[in-house]
């Protein structure tokens, strides 16, 4: 396999998707890690496994700030210009789609039909996500007549830099159904791939570049998830972190816990993962996450990240 | 009595129906606490003492917990939705005709003017009632699946600045989907909580459906990591707020926080000045109770600061600072002496960091907290009562230019609870409530507040949900999805 750099630091290949070594993406271009670390993927394949690239504090402090760049325009583009751009992604996957299904299908020793499949179905659920970009206002907005004359307006509007710890699972759709409502009521994301199934994620980066996605709305970083993600949780211009993926367990307890902890230096919105329903009458309890929120397209995810705004204005003349 | 002044028209203080001693309300019953302590309540205006006030310990949170979970598994959270309701119509109507009796006892707890007492707060209260009564027997409508469930035992620390609405507001939508409450009202406004206690007692609630326990501020991070706790809704500031995210983290329970702070007023120059003059006197020193965020600093135009600015200082003037219980009250004293010692450290900095500081002249009452409104202009964003006024009735002017610079400037601030917005061009208004970064925004109106109205700032750590629904989905739980 060979492998040069093009001008804009990304690592193009030659025919198939399978990589030796890939790179963190920040701010719309790719690049390795600040401390030029690597690690090898695991997976379940007995191929040679790639290098995956080890994002430092400086990385992921980049990376916000990319983010929290990039939020001004995101989140002022109009829903339809979410959709939009959004949409060419989804475009730009589906002409990547062999070069995927070739990547995964050998790194994760999966049959190349079945895994072509997955991706046309991932295909469809981020063209079904893109779909809210424009409709999440008239689901969740809404306008009552208070007591004298007042009129009191409610609109939803995005938090701003959001950490989304994708689902430890292999499966493409999850990481979209965690990923896509973050991003498209307005707010930039820093994804992280879950730990042993990141090729999706590093590949969907080149179809964030080529599709021309808004430079730093969406980062992927790849490293030690008990570091990376603690420097994000407590990061001060971290508004909302997704905890889905967040169910290893570090030191004995589930790594979302001490992640929780450290977000609560900022006060950001926390998406706990789902906890395993025991049947109980009182609901889930803490102890055992799982990952079924993620399996489902939800749309009732896009709240979670956005907060209400309430506009309550005097009617006089 | 001044030329075309009021005569006092003070409410009697036997109104309140003051009692001595007050204990903690666990299972039905009022008990003095497993540790016989009990603190003095002071009253604001006088700093003399009001009452005893039996303290919870560590136990008696332990027994509260344990009777409202009885509660939740035996009688209340098993009640028919229509069952519900009729328990709530009947608080309601309860605490209507205690109403009288519990305005006066705010005003001496809190130093909350009467007049906001009994015109604003418990109509207020009431209302709130009687609108999540109409919710207890239609939950399946409110967007949380055909089979909503209570979310279980909910431990609730509301506001402290105008205790009766605040604890209302939060024990009526958990009431109403089914939960069972442990409430801790403030340390140094237990009262009113208490005397909802004995209405709840009276309206024949089943015992453990609401707790209520004066406890030190210490116990509520115990209750935070006790497992029989199902959510938690916390008021307070950003530090208290932040130690109660730490407690939360990683436990079952589900959190909902209100960061108090201050807000921000937008002035223009198009502004109906009056009504602008009167909003601004308002929002931050005659009604501070309604929000989380009341009123702090004021961003007027250039081109107006100057009538503006004459014209805050010639209404401000006018207030009728006295005794919280006469109806001709506008301004109380502060709630505490501590607050009292923040409010003069606070102005004492303004006036170190250069900015011009006036104060409405005049006596001022008795030995209690009082404080004589102060206005400071030439306010730069950096000073310390710019950032940090939050809860205290300091108001800061600075100027803008243009409306992006406004925009901007109420961004900066670390806080952003509240904003109002001043002007009569309503193209305007709408431009700035699209890039104002605040929960609330008022525009043309201060402290509008309605039953049906959701209440403002959050942070939860569960799924949110849609605005106008937010008090009571905020309380159940989706089950069979």
């Amino acid at each position: 396999m060979t492998e040069k750099v093009n001008s804009t630091g990304a690592v193009s290949q030659s025919v198939s998707g399978f990589r030796e070594r890939y790179q963190l993406y920040i701010g719309g271009s790719f690049r390795d890690g600040a401390a030029d670390r690597t690690f090898p993927a695991v997976g379940t394949s007995n191929e040679t496994m790639p290098q995956i690239p080890s994002a430092t504090e400086k990385d992921a402090n980049d990376a916000v700030t990319a983010a929290r760049t990039a939020y001004v325009a995101w989140s002022q583009c109009s829903g339809h210009e979410r959709g939009r751009a959004l949409y060419r992604v989804a475009e730009a996957l589906h002409g990547h789609r062999a070069r995927l299904a070739d990547a995964i299908s050998r790194y994760e020793d999966q049959d190349y039909g079945t895994v072509m499949d997955d991706i046309e179905d991932s295909i469809d659920l981020w063209i079904w996500w893109t779909g809210w970009a424009d409709k999440n206002m008239n689901t969740t907005g809404s306008c009552t007549s208070l007591s004298s004359s007042y009129l009191n307006f409610t609109t939803r509007n995005p938090l701003g830099v959001i950490a989304v710890l994708a689902p430890q699972e292999s499966s493409s759709s999850c990481l979209i159904n965690t990923l896509l409502p973050a991003v498209l009521p307005g707010n930039t994301v820093i994804l992280i791939p879950p730990e042993r199934h990141p090729i999706f994620s590093l590949l969907l980066a080149e179809a964030l570049m080529v599709s021309d996605f808004p430079a730093g709305a969406i980062n992927i970083l790849t490293g030690d998830p008990t570091e990376l993600d603690l420097w994000l949780a407590a990061h001060e211009e971290v508004d909302g972190i997704d905890l889905t993926g967040a169910t290893q367990t570090v030191n004995g307890s589930p790594l979302w816990h001490s992640l929780e902890r450290a977000a609560s230096s900022n006060l950001g919105r926390i998406m706990r993962p789902e906890l395993v329903d025991d049947g109980s009458e009182r609901g889930p309890s803490s102890a055992e996450p799982n990952q079924s929120r993620s399996h489902d397209k939800d749309p009732r995810r896009i709240a979670v990240f956005t907060k209400q705004k309430s506009i309550r204005s005097s009617c006089g003349r | 009595m001044t030329f075309l002044g009021y005569e006092p028209d003070v409410e009697s203080r036997t109104a309140a129906m003051l009692r001595e001693e007050y204990g903690i309300f666990i299972d039905g019953r009022f008990v003095s606490g497993s540790q016989d302590r009990s603190v003095t309540v002071l009253e604001p205006s006088t700093s003399d003492p009001l009452a005893r006030v039996s303290v919870a310990s560590a136990e008696d949170v332990e027994r509260a917990i344990s009777s409202a979970d009885q509660a939740r598994r035996t009688s209340w959270g098993r009640l028919a939705g229509k069952e519900r309701t009729k328990y709530l119509l009947r608080l309601s109507d309860l605490l209507q005709n205690r109403s009288r009796e519990l305005s006066a006892l705010q005003a001496m707890e809190s130093g909350r003017p009467i007049k906001m007492s009994r015109g604003t707060d418990l109509p207020l209260a009431v209302a709130s009632l009687f609108h999540h009564a109409g919710w207890a027997d239609k939950l399946e409508w409110a967007g949380a699946g055909t089979d909503p469930r209570p979310v279980g035992v909910v431990a609730q620390f509301p506001s402290h600045e105008h205790p009766v609405p605040s604890l209302v507001r939060a024990v009526a939508p958990a009431l109403a989907a089914g939960n069972s409450v442990v409430l801790f009202p403030g340390e140094t406004v237990p009262l009113s909580a208490l005397v909802f206690a004995e209405i709840c007692h009276e309206s024949g609630l089943p015992p453990g459906t609401v707790n209520v326990l004066p406890a030190p501020p210490e116990l509520a991070t115990e209750v935070a990591q006790h497992p029989g706790v199902d959510k938690i809704t916390f008021t307070g500031d950003l530090r208290r707020c932040r130690m109660m995210a730490e407690s939360v983290a990683g436990r079952r329970a589900v959190l909902d926080l209100e960061v108090t702070g201050g807000g921000t007023a937008v002035l223009f120059d198009d502004a109906p000045v009056d009504q602008a003059i009167e909003g601004i006197v308002r929002g931050v020193f005659l009604d501070r109770g309604p929000t989380t965020c009341p009123l702090s600093r004021l961003l007027v135009q250039e081109t107006a600061s100057r009538e503006t600015i004459e014209r805050l200082r010639e209404r401000i003037g006018r207030l009728r600072i006295d005794d919280p219980l006469d109806m001709n009250t506008d301004v109380g004293p502060l709630r505490t002496r501590s607050l009292l010692d923040k409010y003069t450290e606070l102005v004492r900095s303004g006036e170190a960091e250069g900015a011009v500081r006036w104060t409405a002249s005049g006596a001022l009452p008795g030995r209690g907290y009082w404080y004589s409104p102060t206005l400071f202009t030439e306010v730069a964003p950096v000073h310390r009562i710019a950032r940090q006024a939050g809860s205290l009735p300091i108001l800061s002017i600075s100027t803008f230019r243009t409306p992006q610079e406004a925009v901007d400037e109420v961004n900066r601030s670390s806080h952003r609870g509240t904003a109002v917005i001043w002007t009569s061009k309503g193209s305007k208004a709408l431009w700035m409530s699209n890039r104002i970064q605040a929960d609330t925004i008022w525009v043309n109106s201060t402290n509008i507040i309605d039953p049906a109205m959701c209440p403002g700032t959050s942070v939860s750590t569960d799924l949110d949900v849609p605005a106008s629904l937010r008090s009571i989905l905020d309380y159940l739980r989706e089950t069979g999805r």
